[in-house]
């Protein structure tokens, strides 16, 4: 794979990135629209991808998109919206065929970039903004959504920790939005939203296979006409990551409880590093020895020494200042995992680990780099980490940094974790 | 070694059968810095009842007995596997479904010596009854997250309401009770027979010397003993063509209720065209109708009769087949009944020439999507070739289909007696 330039900016607010690979049968197109992310419209953000997804002015309907996605040779789309840290982002992504693979077609990369200024530029909308019963059928879908999540106990118990412990905090806004805010959604607010959205984000285009750098810049100049000039609002660099990081002033301990067989324990830890701080890959390091693999410190002794659980595992947030540990456990072994955790936790602060657990965990983690880079969806991944981060760190910087990591580095980074919050949903009648 | 060019797909695949029977694939694939080992044994959840080679009498063993194996075959006593694994810089996992239970890691170096570490794990069982009982807590507490699911649970639900008697109904973990009651010698008698070279393939996919890889093989394979064995005979109870139960209804601490539709697709063993065949036009009939842009999905969600859990999915094999179509609904029964008549009028729809010719280009989109990966490439030849069918053929196999076959095939597909209907209501 040959490496990406800097990005071209196209218009000062559309972002180009043309990642060229010969390993694969398809070609990757992704738009980014980038965010703060805001209680007050999470809501609506969540209902966008549904809308647009509804039908735009030429395929007013569904299965009229669908039959022009057949006709892009069986082209997938999706649209969806997801939060890194502080940032909001709504992503379109379309997939195709490389031309070489099929027969008698030619103007397909100009008609898929046609087909996306259709879908994000001339949405079906009425006198007063979007399609009144599309946004019904959206607002309906998201509050059954929204309804079923707390039916997914592990995820639920992971949503609580971070409401308790990120009061205040833009991480703690719920990315799935909020039962209470969907009535008063409407057709026309939504559209301002909407509107909005276009006039305010960062907008940065991927393209990546087997395609020709410049034909691409041309063409998306040339058909994504919709995009609307910038304006000084829009996000820089690193506009993902907190401002500061937070000492902890008590740590706390919630308990609910719920009709279930397996408890659900969740620790949050707060890291005062962030990722563009010197210590952030050592930390990422020690985060994975704790519990990043069937070989860390929980795994073999949470799981395999003890039997008390079948997952345990601990994940560093890349965008805040926040390590969390989780399990599903008995409801009665509360106490005995939690002493447990403690245990594990001083070990890796006091570097007391093995050398053996350091170097598979390091040997894992540059794999796990270098394989992301395999796949179309971890080369874009990786490079919009750079404009989430502000940081001109690549991948490959990383790499090199994970190699040189040594057990001095992890316990000076790791002697900063803090226990915070500590969220354990168990069965009626435990608690 | 057998050289197979695909050309119109890019891709060169290397086959050769071992003296002592075991099937290597090899997928090379240089411009990519990392190398994909599964090694697959044709032995699943659903796969209770044999005959060993030479021998007359039929053996049972209990529900669970592949996936138990599959965890204890991790564990060497002093050590784990993983960390092993750990060492040489590469991930290791496993899974079991109903017919098969496979071994994989994915590695960026030390190719040959990750091969070779997971042919020797699988080979060499390490099983004592401390072990065996060790698991127990484990694999409980696995069937335990698995049971409140709600998803999973209601899937389950549909394949034990469909089938009477063949394994598939039972569940892949199997029972509280027989995860329990597991021993030794139980799972060495799986192990004789179906970890036999002869029943297993090992597929390497990636960035590694193909001759080396088939050379570093070859000689790991010599240095151990097996015992000379022929086929042995799988033995399935004749499964009845209707569903065993038209209609189950569980209780759970759910929200909104939950509601599955199972078609039964056919009984008995069918043959290989057939079975190609059959797996893609079910999944392209699917995907018509079903997908968020289909006509069925578009019709169901505008009487709000669903949300976005719908969800659709078919397992067409050998000796089982089953499709599921379901979702969260406020009036499950309605969504029931009003998805058995969107089925049942499928029989008599009016189908034109374009509108499957446009289902052949999606259904082409996705299978080059699919082939962007090396995981989906190795998992795919194994399952096909154990299938007698050609993986890397699958899109001139789309391409031949015609309107016709697809008729022929709705024509038959639906049938009120191989229709089931579970349901999940709220405590």
């Amino acid at each position: 794979m040959s490496m990406p330039k800097s990005a071209e900016a196209i218009k000062n607010n559309l972002h180009v990135h043309v990642l060229e690979s010969k390993n694969f049968k398809t070609v990757t197109v992704e738009l980014k629209f980038q965010t703060l992310v805001d209680r007050a419209t999470i809501t609506e953000r969540n209902l966008l991808p549904g809308v647009l997804r509804a039908g735009t002015k030429r395929f007013p309907t569904a299965s009229a998109i669908q039959d022009e996605l057949d006709d892009l040779y069986g082209a997938s789309l999706q649209l969806y919206q997801s939060v890194s840290g502080n940032c909001h982002i709504l992503t379109v992504q379309m997939e195709y065929a490389n031309e070489r693979f099929i027969e008698n077609e030619n103007n397909l990369e100009e008609n898929i970039f046609g087909f996306l200024n259709e879908l994000l530029f001339n949405p079906k909308i009425s006198q007063v903004g979007f399609d009144k019963n599309t946004v019904a059928q959206e607002k309906e879908k998201l509050r059954k959504n929204l309804k079923a999540s707390k039916d997914d106990k592990s995820s639920y118990a992971g949503e609580r920790l971070i409401d308790e412990m990120a009061i205040g905090e833009l991480d703690s806004i719920h990315p799935s939005g909020y039962l209470e805010d969907i009535d008063k959604i409407s057709e026309t607010g939504l559209y301002a939203t909407y509107k909005n959205l276009l006039e305010t984000a960062r907008i940065d285009v991927f393209v990546a296979g087997d395609v020709n750098p410049e034909e691409t810049k041309e063409l998306i100049g040339a058909v994504l006409s919709g995009v609307p000039d910038g304006s000084d609002k829009r996000l820089s660099g690193g506009a993902a990551l907190p401002s500061d990081v937070k000492l902890v002033e008590k740590p706390k301990t919630i308990r609910e409880s719920d009709e279930i067989q397996q408890a659900k324990l969740h620790i949050g830890y707060r890291t005062q590093t962030i990722f563009t701080d010197a210590d952030f890959e050592a930390l990422m390091i020690g985060s994975m020895i704790l519990g990043g693999h069937a070989g860390s410190l929980l795994f073999t002794t949470v799981r395999e020494q003890h039997s008390l659980a079948y997952y345990v595992g601990a994940d560093l947030d890349l965008y805040s200042d926040k390590m969390i540990i989780f399990c599903g456990i008995a409801p009665k072994d509360y106490e005995k995992t939690v002493e447990i955790i403690d245990e594990q936790v001083a070990i890796l602060k006091a570097g007391t680990f093995s050398d053996e657990v350091l170097e598979d965990t390091k040997a894992m983690m540059i794999g796990s780099y270098q394989q992301a880079l395999d796949g179309i969806a971890g080369i874009i991944a990786t490079e919009y980490q750079k404009i989430l981060t502000g940081t001109l760190k690549s991948p490959q910087d990383m790499i090199e940094k994970f190699k040189s990591i040594t057990r001095e580095d992890i316990q000076r980074a790791t002697s900063k974790l803090e226990r915070d919050t500590t969220f354990f949903l168990t069965s009626k009648g435990e608690e | 070694m057998e050289k197979l060019n695909f050309t119109t797909i890019d891709e060169v695949v290397y086959t050769e059968q071992l003296p002592n029977g075991l099937n290597v694939i090899l997928i090379p694939k240089k411009t990519l810095s990392k190398t994909f080992g599964i090694f697959t044994t044709d032995f699943g959840g659903a796969d209770l009842e044999f005959i060993p080679y030479n021998e007359t009498e039929a053996v049972q063993i209990p529900s669970g007995t592949a996936h138990y194996l599959e965890h204890k075959l991790f564990d060497k006593g002093d050590h784990d596997v993983y960390t092993e694994f750990g060492k040489l810089g590469s991930d290791a996992n496993a899974y079991t479904n109903d017919s098969e239970t496979s071994y994989y890691f994915t590695t960026v170096g030390n190719e040959i010596e990750n091969v070779e570490l997971l042919l020797n794990f699988v080979q060499d069982p390490y099983l004592t009854d401390d072990t065996v009982n060790k698991e127990k807590g484990i694999i409980s507490q696995e069937y335990q997250m698995y049971a409140d699911i709600p998803e999973q649970r209601i899937y389950l639900a549909v394949q034990e309401s469909l089938f009477a008697k063949h394994p598939v109904r039972h569940e892949v973990l199997g029972t509280l009770d027989s995860i329990n009651n597991m021993t030794k010698e139980q799972l060495l008698t799986a192990y004789e027979t179906f970890y036999h070279p002869t029943n297993m393939t090992l597929a390497v996919s990636g960035n590694f010397d193909t001759e080396e890889m088939m050379t570093a093989i070859r000689s790991n394979q010599e240095l151990k003993k097996f015992p000379e064995i022929g086929p042995f005979t799988r033995v399935y109870p004749n499964e009845q063509k209707e569903v065993h139960e038209s209609q189950q209804i569980l209780h759970m601490n759910v929200s909104v209720p939950k509601m599955m539709i199972g078609i039964k697709e056919y009984v008995g063993e069918i043959p290989s065209k057939e079975l190609g065949m059959r797996k893609l036009l079910t999944n392209m009939t699917l995907d018509y109708f079903y997908s968020r842009s289909g006509t069925f999905y578009q019709e169901l969600a505008e009487l709000e009769l669903i949300d976005s859990s719908f969800i659709y999915t078919s397992v067409i094999d050998k000796t089982f087949g089953f499709t599921m179509i379901g979702s969260n609904s406020a009036h499950p029964e309605l969504l029931a009944e009003q998805i058995k008549k969107q089925l049942k009028s499928l029989s008599s729809a009016d189908l034109e020439e374009q509108q499957f010719e446009r289902l052949k280009k999606r259904s082409i989109g996705k299978t080059l999507r699919r082939m962007n990966s090396i995981e989906n490439n190795a998992q795919g030849m194994i399952w096909n070739r154990n299938r007698g069918l050609s993986y890397f053929e699958t899109i001139p196999a789309i391409q031949q289909l015609t309107l016709d076959d697809w008729k022929t095939f709705l024509l038959s597909w639906i049938d009120e007696e191989r229709l089931t209907v579970c349901t999940i209501m709220p405590e």
